[in-house]
């Protein structure tokens, strides 16, 4: 401003102004250094504010899908490895069964075979009840109790059934929902199909010493164990592709981050040379003024 | 040869007129000085001129020579540049309007309180969380006893919110639809400040016009109504008009308030009858038939109260944020509430909208009115805090399950849940919960940083119009001061000429 004469006054308060909006500036860039963020109101940045709101929710949604994803990791890993134990019971039945079948073996070593089948058929019965956390595995949506009761010969399976359209599922992005559990009737049966029906009559013909029969159960112990190595590969599949989810999740994570970064971050060696540099304005003003302002023509009269 | 005869004692009558002036010229810097930090004070300064000259006839008795008879104080004059004055005050409207909007903002946006992760889009991310936490684990009371816990979180939160705001509300003018309430808020401060501005005016005017009349320039009375005046402009953008005799017309909003030495018109506030009723009361002249004049003020501290209290739709003001908070709130609790309708429990029971107990996750307290936003009668449904299992989680599918009832591990109305945050409300101008607060968020930033803006750039106007009208009015110390040694040194000189003359009379007199 180029004013010829000077009120004394207004020189004061000018000189006021000037100091008040030095401190404000400091105290802008001491709240920047303090907390670390460009962003602290909505006006300081509102474009950068919509940003980093938007981004925020990026940032949680994925953290809430990573976290879903691992859920079902551990939920598919339990049903991994119980498929694997599956698969080694059907071998040994299979190795068992070859046994049996030998002409050599006789009926007392049949009798004993038979025995070891129906071990195995109560191991897969505990394997069917299966569970993480409480909840049942391979019990379908009916998570609370145990899918499958064994009274003598007859095995019932009581969960969810894999022809229904519905089963346990977990949300892994944006638009993906993915089945996490392997129906029980699908992997275990019960005792009128599938491989716990497989596994009782394999006990019955041996009990009985037929070695027909048990040829005959040999062959389907080899079509249960090709369905059962699908259903594995299945759950491999699946953990894979989660698996796959959460790197790239993790990946969009670290993007995400770094926008976040990017907006809310304040670049500290700037904010510190800027705060420097205010702090030497102010000091040298505080300086000047403290020189100018009591000059008096009082002074020399 | 031309011959002047004074009168005897002349040289004594031009120096004691010398020493009136000096001494008016000291007791002026006097004045001055006392005042220079008065607000609103203008420099004074004399005026003198030459006394009348002594014009004696000659012996042929005509005039040929005129004789100085010394100094007249001619005036006392006030040193103002009323071009400034009008300009400045015009200014001081919109600096008025722009500092209480913004300082309102302020308040605003510490409410709002984002970026933070204490705010509300916080709170409804981790409302989602939970939800998504029960998807994955339905049968868990633990998950469903935290999705509780967020609710209360979430409705903590836009509560506080909520009632700040409506406290900051009545705060800036009360309870818009009770008259009684209106004195105690910051808008009914100021208009009864103003009030009582618009009669000190009037009654200054008085003064002025008897002073006026007498002859004598009113100075100072001129600088305390002057200072009135600004003070007024800062309230409200007042239209100053001067009338003959140094008298002043003020009208506001195209009604005259003041005129001259008359006082026409106050303002008083009413509830309001139209549109914005709820929002904020109406700004009515008292006397003459009560013209409401709200929306004809455009500036000034009283327009920053009234458009930010919610008078002007088009800023994010505290109504407007309070009414968006709410139909958020609403829509929300409305969607979880119908999604909880929806489904089945953990035993497989509904929960129609029938059901008194179990039927809603959030429910309104009875104390609410019917009419108005909800949001701060809205609460958790204290039941299912106890019991977590009701909340409805699996989906109602008899088409599957001849039963009705799909399991406890059924999560497809979780899914439902998990869904709302994705839903678009039309409620909520067509977008999801988050957007609408986010763009709620961003505009309220947009605004406040104008206002901002708007002030920073204002300050800088009216402190260069200060500067210019202290450049011409305000007191410099340095000047005063050269301006008592010049009046000293003058009241000196004055003194050695009656000195001098004292010797001629005595010389004269000894001769006798």
């Amino acid at each position: 401003m180029n004013i010829g004469r000077l009120s004394t006054s207004f020189a004061l308060q000018q000189a006021q102004g000037w100091l008040q909006s030095n401190q404000s500036k400091l105290n802008k860039l001491q709240e920047k250094t303090s907390t670390g963020q460009n962003v602290n109101r909505p006006s300081d940045d509102p474009l950068a504010l919509a940003n980093l709101l938007n981004v925020n929710q990026g940032i949680n949604h994925n953290e809430q899908y990573i976290k879903n994803i691992d859920v079902g990791l551990s939920e598919l890993q339990s049903t991994d490895s119980a498929v694997g134990q599956v698969v080694d019971i059907i071998n040994r039945a299979s190795e068992l069964a070859t046994q049996g079948a030998n002409v050599t073996t006789g009926i007392n070593g049949m009798t004993s075979i038979s025995k070891e089948i129906d071990l195995l058929t109560n191991q897969l019965v505990q394997l069917g009840n299966s569970s993480i956390n409480g909840v049942y595995l391979f019990a379908g949506v009916k998570t609370s109790a145990a899918p499958f009761v064994r009274t003598a010969d007859v095995v019932t399976y009581s969960g969810t059934l894999s022809t229904e359209a519905y089963q346990r599922e977990i949300d892994i992005d944006n638009t993906t929902t993915t089945t996490l559990n392997t129906p029980g009737d699908r992997l275990f049966g019960d005792s009128t199909s599938g491989l716990l029906k497989v596994m009782i009559d394999l006990k019955n013909n041996l009990a009985a010493g037929s070695t027909t029969d048990t040829r005959a159960r040999l062959d389907e112990l080899k079509t249960q164990l090709e369905s059962t190595l699908s259903i594995q590969s299945e759950v491999g599949a699946n953990i894979n592709r989660l698996t796959l989810t959460k790197d790239r999740t993790n990946n969009s994570q670290d993007s995400f981050a770094q926008l976040y970064a990017g907006i809310q971050n304040v670049d500290m060696a700037k904010t510190i040379t800027d705060l420097r540099f205010q702090e030497q304005i102010q000091q040298t003003s505080l300086s000047v003024l403290g020189r100018v302002l009591p000059k008096s023509l009082l002074d020399f009269i | 040869m031309i011959m002047i005869i004074p009168p005897s004692f002349f040289g004594f009558q031009t120096a004691q007129r010398a020493l009136l002036a000096s001494q008016a010229g000291l007791n002026i810097v006097n004045h001055n000085i006392s005042n220079a930090n008065t607000d609103g004070y203008t420099r004074q300064r004399l005026d003198l001129s030459t006394s009348s000259p002594l014009a004696p006839p000659n012996l042929q008795g005509q005039i040929n020579l005129q004789l100085g008879q010394g100094v007249d104080i001619a005036g006392i004059t006030r040193i103002r540049d009323t071009f400034l004055d009008n300009q400045y005050q015009k200014e001081l409207g919109t600096q008025g309007e722009l500092t209480k909007g913004n300082e309102i903002f302020n308040q605003l946006e510490s409410v709002v309180d984002e970026p933070s992760s204490t705010g509300l889009a916080n709170s409804i991310q981790q409302l989602f969380a939970s939800v998504s936490d029960m998807r994955n684990n339905p049968q868990s009371l633990p998950a469903r006893t935290a999705f509780i816990q967020k609710m209360v979180d979430l409705t903590q939160v836009i509560k506080n919110q909520g009632q700040q705001l409506a406290d900051l509300h009545k705060n800036l003018i009360g309870t818009a639809g009770d008259a009684s309430s209106f004195p105690t808020s910051q808008l009914g401060i100021s208009i009864t400040d103003l009030n009582s501005k618009l009669a000190s005016i009037a009654s200054y005017n008085k003064q002025i016009n008897a002073i006026t009349s007498s002859g004598a320039p009113p100075n100072d009375l001129l600088d305390k109504r002057n200072q009135l005046v600004e003070q007024l402009s800062g309230f409200a953008d007042i239209d100053v008009k001067p009338l003959n005799g140094e008298q002043l017309q003020i009208s506001l909003g195209g009604q005259i308030l003041v005129r001259g030495t008359e006082l026409l018109d106050t303002l008083s506030l009413t509830v309001n009858a139209g549109g914005n009723a709820a929002a904020v009361p109406a700004l009515v002249t008292t006397t003459t038939g009560g013209t409401d004049i709200t929306n004809g003020i455009k500036g000034g501290k009283i327009k920053g109260i009234l458009d930010l209290a919610g008078n002007n739709t088009a800023i994010e003001n505290v109504y407007g944020v309070f009414s968006k908070l709410s139909s958020l709130f609403e829509n929300l609790t409305g969607q979880f509430n119908a999604v909880q309708q929806g489904g089945r429990d953990l035993t497989g029971t509904q929960h129609p909208v029938t059901d008194t107990v179990y039927g809603e996750l959030f429910n309104t307290d009875s104390t609410y009115s019917g009419s108005g936003p909800k949001l701060l009668f809205l609460k958790v449904n204290p039941n299912f805090k106890l019991n977590p299992d009701k909340i409805s989680l699996a989906k109602d599918d008899t088409t599957i399950v001849p039963s009705g009832f799909a399991g406890v591990g059924d999560s497809r109305n979780a899914k439902a849940f998990a869904d709302i945050r994705t839903t678009v409300f039309s409620g909520l101008s067509n977008s999801t919960l988050e957007t609408f607060h986010q763009s709620l968020v961003s505009r309220l930033g947009t605004d406040a940083r104008s206002y901002q803006d708007r002030l920073d750039s204002q300050d800088t106007v009216i402190t260069s119009l200060e500067g210019r009208r202290q450049s011409v009015s305000g007191v410099n110390l340095d000047e005063e001061s050269l301006n008592l040694l010049k009046f000293q040194r003058s009241f000196e000189a004055a003194s050695r000429m009656v000195k001098a003359f004292n010797e001629v009379y005595q010389t004269i007199l000894n001769m006798v």
